[in-house]
């Protein structure tokens, strides 16, 4: 595993911000970190590049304690963040001449390739820059000397599509030399891409699975019911946002086997129902019903 | 090159790049603040200004470039490249070194040769740095460490310096003898923590911050190391003392020294005129909050003092004085206001001879006193200065390097009939310096301040000395006799006078409000 925690824990005055966190990047994975603002999925970052220590448990990147991450790590590890902080009054050539001296492994041809595909200008301060070129000039500046690791924090927020696509493009051309562990509401521009996939609520990781698992037991479930149709007790605790309108029963099955099974728990569960429509569900679907679902759980 | 100092100049280079109009101006200024030009600033305004604004674009800078790599922060770039932390500080301190510290001294060295100095004389100047300057510059520096936004170190130095305003108004209060009095010598038992301190905590504060990024941890030492800075300002006058004598180990001169008041009732003056105006001289060495405190019809008189048992050719000098009137069983009753005329001159008080003081009793304390048959105590801490060295320099000869004074020439005031001695010294500097004409007395010599500062605190800085020799009538000597005196115990002397105010019969004279029988001062 090219990233491991243990127990990872955070608070911040009386706010478990991370709590007991397991997380497991293998080498080669694009992990995708989902969960709602607030859900602890920067903290947990920032304790992986050592931005935060741990009040508990531990993190090992790249092999190394993340409190003891040094200049040998960081020559292999890139870090984006939405919001980092960068010298803006240095033009983007004077900072990626700056760079350069800091990585022997950086790479002058990517590094003019990353330019000229993100269009960025080579004159121009990145104090001046929208915020859609400054994070394509992070995104180049963390790529330029092929790290092993890459991690990524909402680097695709508050971004057009069109400027979502480019920076995906850049990222993803990276992807097969590059473990990438990236949080992002936006799953749609990875969806193709991502192999891992962890969702975190209220500072705790519900669960982390290969994206096949995830995308095989996840579907969204609508049924066709009778008017009286009587329902037999509570719900299975697999079913997320179940609603019924007249004669429609609608759930997102988290626990997926098989059509035929499917239709024996809405039988047993919902009374008799006629057309049933399985359908499997894009990443971003299966996000947003979790969130949703979270939210509706989380006590007012 | 050395990874690391590549990773140096790459990050010099960077803030070069980014603050190089600030740079510009910090580099510039100590040309501005050189003697030569700032002695063609006739304005005084003009020349404090330059100074300020001087010291204000370093400070900026000195933050400015530490945040420019801000270490108390989660979002900073550099946090996560391949920078080693102490690499970091190493190149905030070698830009710091290259854009304020060698500009001055190259300034101050090219200064010093186009006034006529030697090379050696102007090297030695330029490169000492005084332990003020160096800690000055590391309190910026730790300052903008634990800070991440330039507001943020603006609000904690602002604090600070409110901090420090109302410490300094409230010292007044706290004080036992009020505000102004310092022991003459000892001011720097004052300043070493606040000179100190940043010295001492620079190293784990950077440490903390930069390589366990513990900032709640780095800012409650600075804040610790400020407040601790602060107290010695509200240390009394003798505890201040007591640190001298702490830190000198009492000779068996020491032992020996006594004092002697002069005989007779004490000199009065009046402290309200027949119009009830406070004459001049009263209002010289008292401020109106002392006279007001003491009330109508206070009595202000002084004495005189001549120490005993001083070695031939020493010196004892008096750096502070205390007076109170103690009852028979030799329990306070009311400490007298000294004042500030004498307390606060800068040179002390040569007491080899004699030392007068002057002191302001409140008429209710007198009479109260003098109900009780109490008696005038007074209390001297004695400075006994030993000659260590001694050299003769000519009149108008070529500027030379005197061992044990450094740099010396001497220079002829046509005006004043006077010869001023001006030297030039670095490292460790005598506790006193005298100048006399060769063949005449100690009555007639002049003296630089007495201070009492430890080796260690001096041992960077340079400072230049100027003495004035006014030429008695008739003398024709050509040749000054320099002495360095050293420290070698100092001592506290307690003298209780007969009566009040001298004598048992010197208050008959004090019966009507605002008399005005006394001597002036």
């Amino acid at each position: 595993m090219i990233i491991e925690t243990e127990r990872l824990s955070k608070t911040f005055r009386r706010h478990d911000a991370v709590q007991r966190v397991n997380l497991s990047v293998p080498n080669g994975a694009v992990y995708a970190l989902v969960g709602e603002n607030g859900a602890g999925k920067t903290t947990t970052l920032r304790m992986l590049v050592n931005l935060l220590t741990p009040d508990r448990g531990s993190a090992r990147v790249l092999g190394v304690d993340s409190r003891r991450l040094a200049r040998r790590e960081f020559l292999r590890l890139g870090y984006v963040s939405e919001n980092q902080t960068l010298p803006d009054r240095l033009t983007v050539a004077q900072y990626f001449h700056y760079l350069r001296s800091l990585y022997p492994n950086w790479d002058r041809r990517l590094e003019t390739e990353l330019l000229v595909r993100f269009a960025l200008p080579h004159d121009r301060p990145l104090g001046k820059l929208s915020h859609g070129m400054r994070m394509k000039a992070t995104l180049a500046a963390a790529l330029s000397f092929r790290p092993e690791l890459l991690i990524l924090d909402e680097p695709l927020s508050g971004l057009d599509p069109l400027v979502r696509d480019e920076v995906m493009e850049g990222l993803l051309h990276q992807a097969e030399q590059t473990t990438i562990l990236i949080s992002s509401h936006e799953l749609t521009e990875i969806e193709g891409a991502v192999t891992h996939m962890a969702f975190m609520d209220r500072g705790r990781v519900l669960f982390q699975e290969p994206v096949d698992v995830v995308r095989s037991r996840f579907r969204e479930v609508t049924a066709t019911i009778g008017d009286e149709s009587d329902a037999a007790g509570e719900l299975p605790a697999s079913w997320l946002a179940a609603e019924r309108s007249r004669n429609t029963f609608r759930c997102v099955e988290t626990a997926f086997v098989s059509d035929a099974e499917m239709l024996q728990k809405l039988i047993l569960h919902v009374g008799a129902v006629g057309n049933v429509d399985v359908r499997p569900m894009s990443l971003r679907e299966i996000a947003k019903s979790l969130m949703r679902a979270m939210r509706t759980a989380r006590p007012q | 090159m050395n990874g690391n100092l590549r990773i140096i100049a790459a990050i010099v280079r960077k803030d070069l790049a980014i603050l190089w109009p600030l740079v510009v101006i910090v580099v510039l200024l100590p040309v501005l603040r050189s003697d030569v030009v700032l002695q063609s600033l006739r304005n005084d305004n003009l020349r404090a200004g330059t100074i300020g604004v001087s010291l204000l674009a370093t400070l900026l800078l000195i933050v400015a470039v530490v945040h420019q790599d801000a270490s108390a922060s989660l979002r900073d770039d550099w946090l996560t490249r391949p920078i080693p932390r102490w690499t970091m500080v190493a190149a905030k301190l070698a830009f710091i070194a290259a854009v304020v510290f060698v500009p001055a001294l190259s300034t101050d060295f090219v200064s010093a040769l186009a006034d006529g100095r030697s090379v050696g004389e102007a090297v030695t100047r330029s490169t000492s740095v005084s332990l003020g300057t160096l800690g000055a510059t590391l309190s910026v520096v730790v300052f903008a460490a634990v800070t991440s936004t330039l507001l943020e170190a603006a609000g904690a130095l602002v604090a600070l310096m409110a901090a420090a305003i109302v410490v300094q108004a409230v010292s007044g209060s706290v004080l036992p003898d009020g505000k102004g009095i310092v022991i003459a010598g000892a001011e720097w038992v004052s300043f070493a923590p606040a000179i100190c301190l940043p010295i001492v905590v620079a190293a784990p504060v950077l440490w903390l911050q930069y390589a366990r990024r513990r900032t709640v941890l780095a800012r409650t030492i600075v804040a610790g190391a400020c407040a601790a800075a602060m107290v010695p300002v509200l240390t009394p006058p003798p505890a201040m003392f007591d640190v001298l004598r702490l830190l000198n180990r009492t000779t068996d001169v020491g032992r020996t020294i006594g004092a002697a008041l002069a005989p007779g009732c004490f000199p009065r003056i009046a402290t309200k005129t027949e119009s009830g105006d406070i004459p001049d001289d009263v209002r010289r060495l008292w401020d109106g909050d002392q006279i007001a405190s003491a009330g109508p019809g206070a009595i202000a008189f002084s004495t005189t003092v001549a120490p005993t048992g001083v070695p031939a050719g020493w010196k004892a000098m008096i750096g502070y004085a205390q007076a109170v009137f103690a009852d028979p069983g030799g329990r306070l009753l009311h400490r007298l206001q000294g004042a500030n005329e004498v307390f606060g001159r800068p040179e002390g008080v040569d007491a080899s001879v004699s030392a007068t003081h002057f002191w302001l009793a409140g008429r209710n304390a007198y009479e109260e006193a003098e109900r009780r048959s109490a008696r005038l105590r007074l209390k001297y801490f004695v400075s006994l200065l030993e000659p260590a060295a001694s050299a003769e320099i000519r009149v108008n000869d070529r500027r030379q390097y005197v061992s044990g004074f450094g740099y010396c020439s001497t220079g002829t005031d046509a005006s004043l009939d006077a010869l001023s001695v001006d030297c030039f010294a670095r490292g460790r500097r005598p506790a006193l310096i005298t100048a006399r004409w060769s063949g005449a007395t100690t009555a007639r010599e002049a003296m630089t301040r007495p201070d009492y500062v430890p080796v260690a605190l001096e041992i960077l800085s340079g400072a230049p000395y100027r003495l004035t020799l006014s030429r008695p009538h008739g003398n024709t000597a050509e040749r000054v006799t320099l002495t360095a005196y050293e420290a070698r115990a100092h001592v506290e002397i307690s003298v209780d006078a007969p009566g009040l105010l001298g004598g048992p019969s010197c208050s008959a004279a004090l019966t009507s409000t605002g008399n005005t029988n006394g001597d002036q001062p």
